[in-house]
């Protein structure tokens, strides 16, 4: 036998066939990173390497997922003609990141028939024609009903991913051209409002001046505030003019944060994942810091020194002189209580104690403090997490009193403007187990929603700010497939979660927070139907939104994730940012957001931990002060009245309604293993009268619900949330599920022409488990 | 499918293993649906070697008719650490391995995960690759040991095929695997252990065998090859032609076959090959006969054919030659299936010069003199780069009383192709080899043609052609009602008239994408309800969905079933009336896109766009479903009668 020949088997040697040996080695070494470790920047400098970089790159294409993505996101930003008929093979592969970042590289090569045509074809001919998600590497369409059957079947080849297509709108405005304007023209009638968005931007890029008439119809009639918007920019661009400069962002003098190893890809803000329930999250980090001025070379300080503890909220005091936050001094030990510190570190003092955990504070205007705590100590039914409710502390006397009753989860209050309290509440609908809101209508547990609510600083007045319609089930917008993208809201869906949080008051009044459309202002003023805008509307949504509240998307996000905004000015916000392709619960990065033209400037970056929760450190007006008007005796009850249960949007036989019931949640003690169920108590029926109104006195500060009772007392609507009243509180409903375009007669209810009818704890109440198929048919003993 | 000609000269590409004609199994893997994704599979496509390769269902795997080493010499178990070890009955799987095993079948496992059958299908551990003779796991490694620098090497032995590459190193963490799973020497009795190649560190010691072959006592042979072995794009290559050159030593391959197909419409002899039917037909490729080792043929020739009740035909496209030709002669040897049935020689050159000689005896190949014969046709047409031509051979040709052919006939064909170079200044004048269909030392000897097989047409069918008795199942699938072929026509009866569930006889699948149905039929009964009677489906699933056009009592209705959704009258894509008669009707479908044209008779019946009807999106892929609908409530039966079903597949 001859001398040995060693055969090369590294296809790496192959393909490096230009430049030197040493810069064949480097280009190797960089693309073994990038193999290895999914290196971002490892990518981008192998790119940098120009012409001899691109048959790593083109191996890197056909390697497939998150390499695929990368290099496609280098070609991007470093385009090779080479690469375009790989580039037009990973369209309609399954990894929408791929896909996404394969489309926008063929945007930046040449304009050729072939890309075009590629990006073309991803505008199905036929409505609904996108699939959004992935599972066991097939595309899929989720929550198809197949022979009575709900699940997830296979996408048809025909059908594009609705990111990668909306990609594709971007890159044809770049390419330009005749067929690429036709296509988005066509695009402009798509039913996903992603899409519109994007070829409304694609046809402002090439300046497509013919498309002026439609977009000046689309800026004044699509029903999506987000696509209006974008058409308004576009007609300014399509008309020369210039855009508005960027003003400079009102910076505070310094900024608090925290930092962590591991900021939770959760955003439902309660929870650390789905598979680990009964771990509380508060979005804690390891240290509380400030950083003076703002800026990258700004000098750090670490307030709390702590070496193995975990802190929690930052708020700085109006003055811009405290900061008040929540703190465990050892992870291992104790719960979380609030402490307050001087912006300096100084007089560090600890305001509240107690086997619980006290979070999210928040300096109310006349010198108390609300927060959210575990220290009632029941716990959520399903998951069996501690419940956390709103409480009050008086920081002069200690007294601490508990302000909302939600038997779920009630957190992160905010102090608006005009005094009253926002926050966030997390709502478990049919949570009994019990069927929908009507007969013949099941949920089964399968409606999850964190909404934003409002209360008085006392915990009256409690009622739906932004989110859930008022108990009807529709969901933010988010762009999704197989739901109505004309109107921006969902229709009823199957096993949905929607998360609304983190939400923070701009000095305009809009509302920045985290929804299922990623990071998203809200403006509260035009209504619930037309409020968001999302600042990336092709993100896959972080957390919530109906199929992925209990996954994580991020791997299959080509958005990067933002988290703990917090405004600076009416354009500006602080915010946590990581990239797309960190994935690390570290990777969070402290940027400056502008919020019309998304630049993003760097503040902060710590490349071992994450920096969350900023707060500007400066003074700032203090909200308007508002007193509370419960009685001062505090009775035990409240009052409720309905002016109609008939001014509703719930298809009910409404000649049959002739009683309301009321029942109480009982709160689930958390030394009880409570196996998934919830008891309730059922305080009293009341007479429907004619005109469908009732007025009853109840128990006030704990969670009730009411049930519409045919005169067998059967069920023919089911409330499936908890509300409350304060002692001495009476609260007044126009509807059932209400028609949400309609307002009630101006008459006075029959109801309030007689006292209310009491339906209070009685010795002897009929108590109930609730089972998914038949509703309190099982008795327990209280 | 078979390779069909497609404009190019796509079939000299590298063709690996040109005597084996055989098909290779491709063994179904739970985890992964699609194993036409994965290198390998890729790698058999980038081969075409899509004639001999079948992708198995679990169900295909542990059918004992279908899944045996007769029809599947080799089974190749591309999949991970998952097998179906169960489909229906515990073990089936297993038990249809062992059958293939016992009856002489190679198993090449090259698995894309480090330790083949060591999960059931439910994932559960069970172990398996013991049963089948591999002992595997031993001196298992997560990764490369710390400081060493491994390397394989072939190991010397002459059953080791020496093609395989005499070292290669270990991969590197970003190119594989690194979970070292190699198999052991340890193998059943009678069974004879033949390492390929073997693990080793800079110090010489040993790691274990990562690829080896066992000779079991049926004959049978298993050749296993660790996964990250298979992982790298330059070894893949020679690896698998290896195992599968391997794998079909001492292996008597098959005949080739060329399916004929059954045409509704006989092609133009004109030398253009535009008939649907040619860009239906399976093409077969002449390869260099220069004798061993075969190698792919220098000018590629291809050959396709179909047949009605009066004829064959044959079409042939030849890649020209880059230098001047002094001749171009396709040869075609047709010969009945037994030696004492004469046949016939057909000689036809680039110019279209014909020459028909009478095959005497088919014992020695002898043949009388050359004669035309005025009722062959042959027609030949040039365009860059080919020729191509077509030929008629009327069944009269052959000068016996022979009968119509009928589905599963055969006849012995053999092909070659001889180019006969002129002198140029640029070479010396040369006489090629012939290249060769069926190839052996003697290309004349009858023993080793291939066969003309007598298919029906994958997609229309005008019901004759059948052998007596047959009631249609080779080319339909019945999934409900009583079909039978009766008077040269389809005769069915009461199937299910469920709108969510089409059923009836069924033809096609999904590789039928756009394509126009037409079928005349006659209603000979009908059941009560309103809507029995003929309904005719396109793009169909075996689970029941597709378009249905409903030819009820007094009214007609286009509906929609996906996922067992499907529209009812009040929300029907389209409707209205029509008399039906019990003459013979001809209805036509077409499916483009989410387009739907409908004619009944020659007169238009609805042209419908389904934009997501049912907020589900349209079907676009699918076969077509014959329903004599009849439903469970109905009185009576259905009985329909049809006749010249054409499908009409747009190419995409």
């Amino acid at each position: 036998m001859g001398s040995r020949i060693i055969l090369v088997t590294c296809a790496l040697m192959l393909i490096g066939r230009s430049g030197s040996s040493d810069d064949d080695r480097q280009l190797a070494d960089l693309y073994g990173r990038v193999v290895t470790d999914h290196d971002a920047a490892s990518v981008m400098e192998l790119a940098g390497h120009g012409q001899a970089a691109v048959p790593y790159l083109l191996r890197g294409l056909d390697a497939g997922g998150r390499i695929a993505a990368l290099c496609a996101w280098a070609l991007e930003q470093h385009p090779a003609p080479e690469a375009a008929s790989r580039l037009r093979g990973l369209l309609w592969q399954s990894d929408q990141v791929a896909g996404y970042w394969a489309a926008r590289a063929l945007g930046r090569l040449q304009n050729d028939d072939q890309n075009v045509d590629a990006l073309a074809a991803l505008l199905p001919d036929e409505r609904l024609g996108f699939w959004e998600l992935v599972s066991q590497g097939i595309p899929r369409l989720t929550d198809i009903n197949v022979r009575g059957q709900r699940m997830a079947v296979p996408a048809p080849d025909w059908m594009p991913n609705l990111r990668v297509a909306y990609a594709a709108m971007e890159s044809l405005g770049e390419l330009g051209g005749d067929r690429a304007a036709q296509t988005l023209l066509q695009a402009l009638q798509n039913d996903q409002y992603l899409i519109r968005y994007g070829a409304v931007r694609g046809l402002a890029r090439m300046h497509h001046s013919p498309a002026t008439p439609i977009l000046t119809r689309m800026a004044a009639d699509d029903p999506v505030r987000l696509v209006r918007e974008a058409a308004r920019r576009a007609l300014r661009d399509l008309q020369g003019i210039p855009p508005e400069p960027i003003p400079e962002p009102s910076l505070p003098p310094a900024v608090a944060f925290i930092k962590t190893p591991n900021r939770s890809d959760s955003n439902l803000g309660f929870r650390e994942s789905y598979f680990f329930p009964r771990t509380p999250w508060y979005g804690w980090g390891e240290n509380l810091y400030t950083l003076t001025p703002p800026a990258p070379d700004g000098e750090l300080r670490n307030l709390t020194r702590l070496e193995n503890g975990l802190v929690q909220g930052p708020q700085v005091s109006y003055d811009g002189t405290r900061i008040l936050f929540s703190m465990r001094p050892q992870a291992d030990q104790g719960g979380f209580h609030l402490y307050e510190i001087d912006v300096d570190g100084s007089n560090l003092r600890q305001l509240t104690s107690g086997n619980c955990n006290d979070v999210d504070p928040a300096y109310l205007p006349d010198g108390k403090i609300i927060f959210s705590s575990d220290r009632a100590g029941y716990q959520e039914y399903y998951h069996q997490e501690r419940s956390r409710a709103l409480y009050v502390l008086d920081p002069d006397t200690g007294q601490i009193e508990q302000v909302t009753f939600n038997p779920n989860q009630d957190y992160e209050p905010y102090v608006l403007q005009d005094g009253r309290v926002m926050y966030a509440s997390y709502r478990f609908y049919a949570q009994d187990g019990s069927p929908g809101p009507v007969r013949g209508e099941s949920y089964g547990l399968s409606r999850i929603e964190t909404v934003l609510r409002v209360i008085l600083p006392d915990g009256s007045g409690d009622q739906p700010l932004y989110g859930a319609m008022r108990g009807s089930f529709y969901s933010p917008l988010r762009p999704m497939p197989f739901s109505d993208q004309r109107s921006g809201w969902h229709r009823r869906g199957y096993h949905v979660g929607v998360a609304v949080s983190q939400a923070r008051e701009m000095p305009n009044g809009q509302v920045i927070c985290i929804t299922p459309a990623g990071l998203t202002l809200v403006d509260l003023e035009s209504g619930p139907l037309d409020s968001e805008v999302p600042l990336f509307p092709e993100v896959v949504n972080l957390a919530g939104g109906e199929e992925v509240y209990i996954h994580t998307y991020d791997a299959k996000n080509p958005v990067g994730r933002f988290t703990s905004p917090w405004p600076l000015d009416d354009e500006w916000i602080l915010v946590s940012h990581a990239p797309w392709h960190d994935l690390r619960g570290s990777a969070y990065d402290l940027v400056l957001f502008h919020l019309p033209t998304r630049e993003m400037r760097m503040v902060y970056r710590d490349p071992s931990l994450s920096v969350v929760h900023p707060v500007a450190i400066a003074p700032r007006a203090a909200p308007q002060t508002m007193a509370s008007t419960l009685p001062e005796d505090r009775p035990a009850t409240g009052r409720i009245y309905c002016n109609s249960v008939f001014h509703t949007d719930l298809p009910f036989d409404q000649a049959a309604a002739k009683y309301v019931r009321v029942i109480e949640a009982l709160q689930m003690g958390l030394s009880i293993n409570a196996n998934a169920a919830w008891r309730t108590r059922t305080l009293g029926t009341t007479p429907l009268l004619p005109d469908g109104s009732f007025y009853v006195e109840v128990p006030a500060d704990v969670p009730l619900r009411f049930e519409l009772l045919d005169e067998d007392h059967r069920v023919l609507v089911h409330e499936t949330e908890f509300n409350y009243v304060r002692p001495g509180e009476t609260k007044g409903c126009i509807g059932c599920h209400e028609p949400r375009h309609t307002t009630p007669a101006s008459t006075l209810p029959q109801a309030l022409t007689f006292p209310p009818v009491p339906t209070l704890r009685q010795p002897g109440d009929p108590i109930y488990m609730g089972r998914t198929t038949h509703p309190y048919s099982t008795p327990v003993r209280d | 499918m078979a390779g069909h000609f497609d404009g190019d000269d796509s079939f000299v590409d590298f063709f690996p293993i040109p005597l084996f004609s055989g098909r290779i199994a491709i063994l179904p893997d739970p985890a992964q649906r699609d194993l036409r994704r994965t290198p390998i599979g890729q790698t058999l496509a980038a081969w075409q070697m899509d004639r001999h390769v079948v992708y198995l269902t679990p169900e295909q795997m542990i059918d004992p008719s279908y899944f045996n080493a007769a029809n599947f010499p080799v089974a190749l178990y591309l999949g991970g650490e998952r097998y179906w070890q169960t489909v229906r009955d515990a073990n089936d799987g297993d038990a249809a391995l062992q059958r293939h095993l016992d009856a002489g079948g190679r198993l090449l496992v090259l698995p894309y995960g480090p330790l083949p059958f060591f999960y059931d299908q439910k994932n559960a551990h069970v172990g398996s690759a013991g049963k089948f003779g591999m002992r595997l796991g031993i001196g298992n490694l997560q990764a490369a040991p710390e400081g060493r620098t491994l390397t394989f090497h072939r190991l010397e032995d002459l059953t080791v095929p020496d093609s395989l590459p005499e070292t290669l190193r270990f991969p590197m963490p970003y190119e594989a695997d690194q979970r070292w799973r190699p198999i052991s020497g340890a193998v059943g009795e009678g069974a004879v252990y033949r390492p390929w190649i073997a693990l080793y560190d800079e110090t010489g010691r040993t790691y274990g065998h990562g690829a080896a072959a066992i000779e079991l006592a049926s004959g049978a042979r298993v050749v296993y090859v660790w996964c990250s072995l298979m992982a790298c794009d330059a070894t893949r290559q020679t690896i698998l032609l290896t195992t599968l050159r391997y794998a079909l030593q001492d292996l008597t391959p098959p005949r080739p076959q060329l399916a004929c197909l059954r045409t509704p419409e006989p092609p133009l002899i004109d030398g253009h090959l535009d008939e649907a039917v040619w860009r239906t037909a399976p093409a077969t490729r002449l390869l260099d006969g220069g004798g061993p080792p075969l190698r792919p043929a220098r000018y590629a020739t291809a050959i396709q054919a179909c047949w009605d009740d009066s004829a064959i035909y044959l079409a042939v496209r030849c890649q020209q030659p880059h230098r001047q030709t002094e001749r171009d002669v396709v040869e075609i040897w047709v010969a009945a299936d037994d030696h004492a049935s004469p046949g016939l020689h057909l000689t036809l050159d680039a110019d279209n010069g014909l020459e028909v000689r009478r095959i005497v005896s088919t014992d020695e190949v002898t043949e009388a003199a050359a004669n035309v014969d005025p009722s062959i046709r042959s027609a030949v047409r040039r365009d860059a780069g080919h020729w191509t031509a077509e030929i008629a051979i009327p069944l009269e040709a052959f000068e016996t009383t022979l009968e119509p052919r009928r589905f599963g006939d055969r006849q012995r064909l053999q092909m070659t192709r001889r180019v006969h170079h002129e002198e140029t200044t640029s070479g010396p004048a040369s006489d090629q080899q012939p290249d060769v269909w069926s190839p052996g030392r003697d290309p004349l000897s009858i023993d080793l043609w291939g066969e003309l097989v007598f298919d029906p047409h994958p997609s229309s069918d005008d019901f004759t052609g059948y052998p007596p008795g047959a009631d249609g199942s080779d080319g339909w699938t019945y999934l409900d009602g009583t079909w039978r072929i009766e008077q040269d026509s389809l005769w069915g009866q009461n199937a299910s008239g469920d709108w969510s569930r089409l059923q009836g006889a069924m033809r096609g699948d999904d590789r039928w994408r756009d394509y126009s149905l037409e079928v005349r039929f006659r209603i000979e009964d009908r059941g009560s309800a309103p809507l029995d009677g003929p309904w005719f489906a396109v793009r169909c699933n075996p689970d029941g969905d597709g378009y249905a056009l409903q030819l009820g009592a007094s009214n007609w209705q286009l509906h929609k079933t996906t996922f067992g959704v499907a529209t009812r009258a009040h929300n029907s894509l389209a409707q209205g009336s029509w008399n039906p008669s019990d003459t013979w009707h001809t209805v036509r479908m077409e499916a483009v896109g989410n387009r739907l044209v409908g004619m009944l008779d020659g007169q238009p019946l609805f042209d419908v766009v389904d934009d997501a009807h049912l907020d589900l999106p349209s079907r676009r892929q699918g076969g077509i479903i014959l329903i004599p609908a009849r439903s469970a409530q109905s009185k009576g039966h259905t009985i329909i009668r049809y006749d010249r079903v054409t499908v009409d597949l747009k190419e995409d």
